[in-house]
Formats: C-alpha cells, structure tokens, sequence
C-alpha cells in the first residue's frame, strides 16, 4: 500500500515541472494535462481511505537524523479528510481553470507548475507525521501561494497584495516554528505519533502553554484569524481559480488542521479554550461585520471566509470544556463546498460581465440560469437554510455552543447568532442585487454567456451541498468516518430545541434588517477606516524607508562624501585609542623587530615597496584619470611582483590577470567620461582645510593597518593549520600544489560561494544595464570624430587574432598543471577571457559577437551550475559533499577536482565577457545593451539605457574590410 | 621576532592612500580607491604568512621539510578575496557607468547641482 501513498504524495510534484514546457506549447490547453496530477492523487487518496485502518501504514525515510527530522508519512483520518479535500478541490479548480484561464491570460505552464506544486506542498503538510517536515511544507504552502496571489505580477493590486500574504503567513509561521522547537523541548521529539501518545511530562505546563501561544500565532496567521484577518481579502487579486482553492477551499485551513492536529496535546490547557474562542468568535464577527459593509463580491466571500475560518478555529476551543469535539470535519466539507462553489460563481461573473461590484450587477438569474441555480443553492447554504449542508453545520454549532455553560459559551452564541444574521442578510443582498432584477445596460453591452465546461465544477459542489443537506445521516456518517469519535445520529429536524428557535430568530432578523436596508439604501455602507488593517499594515511598511530616508536627510547624511569622513574617524580613533592603551606591549612587540637582512631578496622588496609606494602617490596626487589609472596599474603590477617575493606563484598570476581585467574595466569606463569631457567636472568648493583633515584621517588609517602587520600574531608554520594542509596536501587530495588544493578540495565550499558571487556580481550588472532611464537627462551630443572605431591597424588585427590560439592553449597547460604547479582554472578562465577581448577589441563587439554565437551568462550559469553538480554528486553516494574521487589514467591522476576547476573555469570566463563587452559596446558609441543578447536574464520590459545605436557603426563594424 | 617592516609600511602608503582616495567626492576616485584598499586588504592577510625569506612556496616537492614552506591557507584566502574583490569592483564600475548615463555626472557636486531632483529619493523608489 506504500505505493499509493507515494502516488498521492509524488504525483503532483512530479508533474509540476513537466507542465512548464508544457505550458510553452499547448497555451491555454495545458490544464487538461494538469488533470492528471489532481485526479491521480484522488484516486490514491480514494482507494487509502478505503482501506481498512491496519493497512494504512505509514511511510518513513531519515531526512535529517541529527535534527530528529525523519519523513515521515502518516494515513489517519484527518490527513486522508484533508488529502480527499485538496485532491478533490483540485481536480475540480483545475477543471474549472482550464475554462477560466483563456488566451487572454499568459504563462499557463508556470500557473498550472505552480498550483500543482502548492497541491503538493498541502500533501505533505497534511500526511506529515513529524512536525518539523510538516513545518517546511507548511512555509513552502505559503511560498507558493505568493507567486499564485501574485500571478498577474504587472498588477499593482496583486504585488501588493502578494507581499502582504507572504509577510504575514512566513512571519507567523516563524512563530510556529518556535512552538514546534518548544514542543521539541517538551517532549523530546519531532515525531508527531509519538507526541500524540505520551502524555506531556510532569511540570511542562508552562513551556505547554509558551508552545501553544506560539503555534496559535502560527495558526492565526495562516489562517486568517484576527489579528490577521487582513490578507486575507487582499489575496483576493489572485485569479479566482486560485481563490476558489487556497484562500477559501484548502491553505487558509491549514491552521484549522493544526489546531485539530494539535487539540491532544494542548487541548488540556487552561488558556486552550479563552483564546482560540474569544478571537475564533471575534473573527466570525468582524468578518460578518466586513462582508456586510463590502460591495466588490471578491471582498464579500473573503470576509465571509475569514468568518467561517473563525468559527472554524473557535469551535475547537469547546474541546476542553464540554467534552471531545464532535463535527469539525462536518463543518469544514460544508464551508469548502460551498464557498469553493460561490467563488466559482463569482469567477464566472466576473469572466462574463467584466465586474464584480454588487452595485454594477443585477438580473444574471436570467443571463445565465445554471450558475444562477448554483449561485442560489451556495448563498442558501451561507445563509444555513434548511435542506442545505449549511443548515445541519449551524444547528450543530449552536448545539455546541449552548453546551458550554460559562462566559465563553455565551460568548459563542452571542457572536454565532449575530454572524449568522449578517450571513442571512449578505446572502440576501448578494441574491437581490446580481441574481434578480435587471443588468444594467452598460455591463449588458459586454456581457457574454459563460461556457457549460466553466459551470460545471460550481454544480457539481451545488449538488453536494444540496445532498449532504438533504441526507444528514449521510453527511454525518461520512464525516465521521474520518474522526475516532462516535458519530451521533444526525436528522433534519430536532423539534423546538433552543437551537432551532436561535436560528428561527436568525432567519427573522436577518429578513427584517434586509428589508430594512433596502428600504434606506446601501450605498451608505462602506468599511470605516479604523477597520482597514491592511492599510496601517502598508503604512507601516512604507514607513520603514521612510524613516530611513528621514533620518539620511535630518543627519545630512545623504552623499557618502559627507558620512564617510564621519565613520572612518571614529573607526580610526577608536582603534588608536586601543592601540594608545596598550602602548607597553605594542613596544615591547615592536622591539623584537627586525630589519630585513641585507641581501638581494631585502633589496628586492624594498624596491618594490618604493615602486608601489611611489604609484600610491601619484594616484593621488594626479587628477587626470588616464595617468591616475597608470599609476594605479604600476601598484597593481607591482604587488604582483611582491607575491612572487612572499613565495606565493598562484596569487601573482591571478594578480597579475586580475589587475590587467579590472583596469580594462575602469578605463573603458574612463574613455566613455573622456569622450563626453565629463572626467574633469568642477566640483563644488570645499570648506578650507578639509583636504588637510582628509589626509590626516587617512593617515591614521594607514597607520591603523600597518601596525597591524607588525602585531598580528604569526608564529612559526608548526602551529597553524597551514601546516595540517602542506602535510596533507599530496595524501588526500593527490597534488602537490597545496594552495590549489586547499581552494578546490579542503575549502571547496569557498570556491563555490565564491564563483557564485562572481555570478551575482554579473547578473548585477546585467541589472544596472538593462533596467530601464530613470531620468530624462537629455544625451550628450558626440561628435563623430569622437567616438572610438574599431582599429584598423593590420598588425595590431593580426597579432591578437593570430595570438587567441597559443594564448587558450596556455590556458589550457595553466588549467591542468593547477593541481601540482601554480595554475588552476581561475587564472585560465582569465587568461581565455581576455583573449576573447582582445579579439573583441580589434573585431568590434558587433563583429565579434556575429562570429561567437555564445551567451557569455549562459556559459557562467553552466559553470557555477557544474561546480554545485560536481560538489553535490558525492552526496548520493552517501559520502559529504565535494568529496572528491580520483583514478588513474596511464602516468595521470585524474579527479573531480578537475571537472571543479571546470566549472570555475568557465563561470569567470562567461563574468568576466559579460561584465567588459557592454562597457566596450559603450565606447565604440553603440547601445551597452540589446534585447537578443541578454536572452533569458532580462527583465521583459527592459530596454537599451545607452546611446540610440549610431547607425553607420551598427551596419558597417570595422574589421570587416 | 619578524622582518616585515617593509610590509608594513607598504601597507600603511597603500591603505592611506586608497582611504583619501575613497574620501573624494568624484566617483571615479572612490573606485580607484577601492581597488587600491581591497590590494592592501590583501597584503595585510599575506602578511601574516610569516617573513618569507629563505623559504619556499607551497608546491610540495618530495624531499622538502614542510616547515620550510610557506604558510599555504593565507594564500587561499586571498585568492577567494583577489576574486571577490574583482567582482566588487567589477560591480562598482558598471554601477558608475550607470549613474553617469542617467545622471550625466559622476560627481556629488554634478548630482547635487540645482534644478536636479534628490538622487536620495530616485535611488529609494527606483
């Protein structure tokens, strides 16, 4: 029977990605291959539920052992309630998606990718029997829900909303986590069975009552109670399928399945009844109160919903106190049938009329009777008629309040009652003012009748609800077939019991207020400000840059120019005042100094220091940039040579490549400010003597770091774990060089980061260059004569084309002999890199770019992506990762390593093309950026923030003649 | 105890140079600035490999005592750290480039200059 469970579990996963490329093909069609998933799923959670109780066995792997978070999976009854629930729902949303998703929407694939993924998040989290899994999928339901809440991402109503829902539910759901590390703590488990069956050890209550306080807040924010109510109504800008599923039908009960997974445990608690029943009561009236006051339909049913969320979670607070609760999961199937079904509706409304404000709508009944049926029986069911499945969930409510003889229980009734005639009364108003009368002239003109497929769904649920109400007996044995409770025989009719006269009074006062209502007009009603939670929650989060902004501007802080003085002299005070403090030992330290023996090597480097000395200088003191960058370039070359002096053959090449790229970067940035004659721009006058305090503060940073070299510690190599890596070098990593091995094998993980910071630094500028002008700064007018051509020079042309060969083939030689020798796959990468420009210099970036058709992103993408795979692979074989393996071929010791080296290998090159290629296309007077080389990577609306391409150099680049 | 005075004072030129450098209120200076400090950065880390002379470098050689070699893991750092600092500044570049373009100016004074609206509320709401 372990294969149905998996089914159910993996079905939607698994098919989740299929339906991406999917998506792309078929369009809009993709939804009936998005069938398969919901309606596998159901059948497996079908064919569970049938088995006998001992055949459902739970599924088990260790995930992550130390932690004591094993995947487990649990079949009980109320994880198969909630499995029929989601399967089921979702085969019928995704029915109905496929109507309502037309040609007139985009990215299907992603949409349909996305609910499956989401479907398969709810899976987890429902059949989960550890509670830290349950708590990953139990975020990953949120996730998903972000990107479905924010699918129509241009909207701003939709990223608004989106953000909200995610920052209230991850950060609730952060609170959750913090009650399951409690419960942890409490009972020395994760396993949710074993949680369930030990009774809490003695003198726990109050670390019990600190976890349940947290996993409320937990439970709260997913589920909409109040205080956080109010994402509820704005995840409403999600397409309505999605409504229909996880903001009514499926997500938003999760907290009411925690609180139900969860009642054994806390359920014996004293603050267990007070607080789910006070805010689970208070939510189903302000939820009522904030429906009735609401005109856009959405808005209603997301109130309603936040409502019937509420009873839901209060009614588990009856738990305690007036014995096990009986019906929850009657009450839940009720809710989700017929809200999921009064979404629908409002979908097809809203698909066929183009509105969904009540006061724009009237006579749909006649428009389109099939939905006005099933309209009708939703909105009899929220109102709790008699015959209807909302009839037999009220009475029982009532029933269960009137049990509790004690503040709460009124409490519960005072609010049921009075929710329950707000319910009346929208369901009347909603009946009246779309279904009957007639439909204005101007939504008539759009009006287009909806399709029998897009129905469907909605009639189906109608029906359901319209059976279950009907046939209470069989409504009652089902749902308690999930449950372990006795189920109590359930009929239509108790005779005048005190519920039954509740709800004859509901009826009655909700008709009158009606009427009454009609009578003086709705147009008075809307929700007062004090109620708009979700606005001070905006208010709030704008708030926070601007408080920032503020405080910037209050300080004068609003140029680095003006801060930086600021915080590099407390820095440099503060450090010198230490440095002062402990002057004795500093000179006890500085006594044992000695001067550099006086020999050739000593020369050597006080040479170089003079050198690079002298450069520092006068690139400070030089104002011009091109002399200022040569100066900068002679420090560059010169601490290349000052690594060959402290033994260090691997940082002096990649200094030296280094240094050689990022000044090719600067400059042509530098010709770009030349051309425009803006690298000679006069500045402001400063006070007089701040230069001499800039140099003073300077100074003492100097200083800073130089003693610093004289005090840090370092002893001889036999105490540092540099030693541990030169002895271990050749033993377990195979080669000989020991910094090479240390930064692809001891430290790999470095690397990894590191290449992929090289990544991130190129999508960063691919950002800055592709997002759209900001300003309207008008361009500076170039004279032709000033743009920089292409060279034409025929040795120049032929030297570096006829160079690109020897050059990779050193590269080549670099690349291999790194492991034993100073080299490796960074200082390749360079040197490839840089042949490729060079090329590119002399070609043209038009020119170059026609005859290497590569995406130079795309080939740093593959090479991080290789460097992850190779430091992954390891792991499914159950050794660590980045493991290394090694074999012999012939003399050769070939390993992992090398394909490692690979990936970093490629990563810089691809950076390094992508980030010096625009910025040459920039100079030579042509667009840093245009649409078909950026592929992938760019945002959709973006567009060339450079110059207008110059016409004759985009169609005749030099080097063609 | 160390022969490095040279270093030091090396790295007290390079660093009190890159700081005044940074202080600027011309763009460009602040990025050459930060080439030089993340060089000098990089010295500092290197220094504390110890005094090199008479040693060797960290390539093994089979009939070599390996406390003869240098200290192999503050060269690794600067390796990830020539790289990181690469990038950094890689990223400062374009970020100048694309100030400049949408400002015409690569200077405070040039961003401050009247009739311009306040780069502080661009940056906050683009």
């Amino acid at each position: 029977m372990k294969a149905l469970h998996l089914l159910l579990l993996l079905s939607p996963l698994l098919s989740a990605p299929l339906l991406l490329p999917l998506g792309r093909r078929l369009g809009a069609r993709v939804g009936w291959a998005a069938l398969v998933a919901p309606l596998l799923g159901l059948s497996a959670c079908l064919a569970l539920y049938l088995l006998p109780e001992a055949q459902r066995t739970t599924l088990s792997w260790a995930w992550i052992p130390r932690l004591g978070a094993d995947l487990s999976f649990t079949p009980d009854g109320l994880a198969l309630f909630f499995g029929l629930l989601v399967t089921g729902i979702g085969t019928l949303v995704t029915l109905y998606a496929t109507h309502y998703l037309d040609d007139s929407y985009e990215h299907h694939g992603q949409f349909y990718c996305i609910l499956q993924l989401f479907m398969g998040a709810m899976l987890v989290t429902v059949f989960s029997g550890n509670l830290l899994v349950l708590f990953v999928a139990w975020e990953l339901t949120g996730i998903t829900s972000f990107f479905l809440i924010g699918f129509q991402n241009t909207k701003a109503e939709a990223q608004r909303g989106a953000r909200m829902a995610l920052l209230t539910t991850v950060s609730t759901g952060l609170a959750l986590l913090v009650g399951i590390i409690l419960l942890h703590q409490v009972f020395g488990t994760l396993d949710l069975s074993l949680i369930l069956e030990t009774p809490a050890p003695h003198g726990s209550q109050g670390s019990l009552t600190t976890a349940f306080l947290f996993c409320a807040v937990g439970i709260f924010g997913k589920s909409a109670i109040f205080p956080f109510h109010y994402w509820l109504p704005n995840a409403m800008a999600a397409p309505t399928p999605v409504s229909a599923y996880l903001h009514s039908a499926t997500m938003v009960k999760l907290g009411v399945f925690l609180t139900a997974r969860l009642l054994p445990v806390f359920g014996g608690l004293e603050s267990w009844a007070p607080i789910l029943i006070s805010f689970g009561f208070l939510t189903f009236l302000l939820g009522a109160v904030l429906a009735w006051l609401s005109y856009d339909l959405k808005a209603v049913l997301a109130h309603t919903t936040v409502a019937q969320l509420g009873v839901l979670v209060g009614q588990y607070g009856w738990g305690s106190q007036a014995g096990p609760v009986f019906g929850d999961t009657l009450h839940i199937l009720n809710h989700t049938m017929y809200k999921a079904c009064l979404f629908m509706v409002v979908g097809i409304i809203d698909h066929c009329t183009g509105t969904r404000d009540l006061r724009q709508l009237g006579g749909l009944f006649k428009k389109m009777p099939l939905t006005g049926v099933t309209a009708l029986v939703g909105l009899a069911a929220m109102a709790g008629l008699p015959l209807t499945s909302g009839f037999i969930s009220k009475e029982l409510l009532l029933e269960g309040g009137l049990g509790l003889q004690s503040p709460l229980g009124a409490w519960s009734i005072i609010s049921l009652a009075l929710g329950s005639m707000l319910h009346v009364l929208i369901a009347l108003r909603i009946a009246k003012h779309a279904l009957a009368g007639a439909l204005p002239a101007k939504v008539e003109a759009r009006f287009h009748a909806p399709s029998l497929g897009i129905q469907l769904p909605p009639l189906l649920l109608a029906t359901g609800v319209l059976y279950f109400g009907v046939q209470p007996a069989a409504f009652g044995a089902l749902t308690g077939s999930f449950g372990s409770l006795e189920t109590p025989q359930l009929s239509l009719w108790h005779g005048w019991t005190p519920a039954a006269l509740i709800s004859v009074g509901v009826f009655l006062a909700g008709g009158l207020s009606f009427w009454l209502s009609e009578r003086r007009g709705w147009s008075r009603l809307s929700v007062p400000r004090a109620l708009k939670v979700d606005r001070w929650f905006e208010g709030a989060l704008e708030g926070i840059p601007s408080l920032g902004q503020w405080l910037n501007r209050s300080l004068g802080f609003t140029r680095p120019s003006t801060f930086l003085p600021i915080i590099v002299t407390v820095v440099v005070a503060t450090l010198l005042t230490l440095l002062f403090r402990h002057r004795e030992a500093l000179a006890a330290g500085l006594a044992l100094l000695e001067t550099p023996a006086l020999s050739v090597e000593g020369a050597l480097r006080w040479g170089v220091v003079l050198l690079i000395s002298t450069g520092t200088l006068l690139a400070v003191v030089w104002v011009r940039p091109i002399p200022q960058l040569f100066a900068i370039s002679l420090v560059g070359i010169g601490v290349a040579f000052y690594y060959v002096l402290y033994r260090a053959p691997d940082l002096a090449l990649t200094q030296l490549l280094v240094e050689t790229a990022s000044l090719l970067l600067v400059l042509l940035v530098v010709v770009r400010f030349k051309r425009d004659r803006a690298d000679l721009e006069p500045l402001a006058i400063r006070p007089r003597g701040s230069r001499l305090a800039r140099a003073a503060i300077s100074a003492g940073g100097g200083l800073l770091l130089g003693f610093g070299v004289l005090i840090f510690p370092n002893g001889p190599i036999e105490e540092r774990a540099g030693a541990f890596y030169l002895e271990n070098s050749i033993p377990l990593a195979k080669g000989a060089n020991a910094v090479n091995t240390i930064v692809v094998d001891f430290r790999g993980f470095d690397t990894l980061l590191e290449i992929t910071v090289l990544l991130i630094a190129g999508l960063g500028c691919l950002g800055l260059l592709s997002r759209k002008r900001m300003s309207n700064v008008s361009e500076v007018e170039i004279p032709q004569s000033d743009l920089h051509p292409v060279p034409r020079d025929f040795i120049l042309k032929s030297v570096a084309i006829g160079g690109f060969l020897p050059l990779n083939i050193f590269a080549l030689h670099i690349f291999f002999r790194g492991h034993n020798a100073p080299g490796g796959g960074f200082v390749a990468g360079l040197i490839t890199a840089l042949s490729l420009i060079l090329v590119a210099f002399v070609l043209g970036v038009p020119g170059f770019r026609r005859r290497l058709r590569i995406m130079p992103m795309r080939v740093a993408v593959t090479g991080v992506f290789l460097a992850l795979v190779v430091a992954l692979l390891p792991t499914l074989f159950g050794l660590p990762p980045l493991a290394h393996q090694y074999m012999n071929v012939g003399p050769l010791e070939i390993g992992t390593t090398l394909l490692f080296d690979a990936g970093v290998y490629l990563a810089v090159v691809g950076v390094t093309l992508k980030l010096i290629l625009p910025l040459m296309k920039s100079v030579h007077g042509l667009p840093a950026f245009v649409r078909d080389e950026v592929g992938d990577f760019t945002a959709a609306n973006s567009e060339p923030i450079d110059l207008q391409p110059i016409q004759h150099l985009a169609e005749t680049p030099g080097g063609e003649t | 105890m160390t022969a490095q005075l040279d270093t030091a004072i090396l790295v007290a030129v390079m660093a009190g140079g890159a700081i005044y450098l940074c202080l600027s209120r011309r763009f460009l200076r602040v990025l050459l600035g930060f080439l030089l400090l993340s060089n000098a950065g990089n010295l500092v880390v290197l220094a504390m490999s110890g005094d090199p002379t008479g040693k060797r470098s960290a390539t093994i050689h089979p009939d070599s005592d390996p406390a003869w070699s240098v200290d192999p893991l503050p060269q690794a750092l600067i390796l990830t750290a020539i790289v990181i600092g690469f990038s950094v500044a890689a990223y400062l570049t374009v970020l100048l480039y694309r100030i400049y373009v949408d400002e015409g100016s690569a200077t405070t004074t040039g961003l401050e200059r009247p009739g311009r609206s306040d780069g502080l509320d661009e940056g906050l709401t683009r």
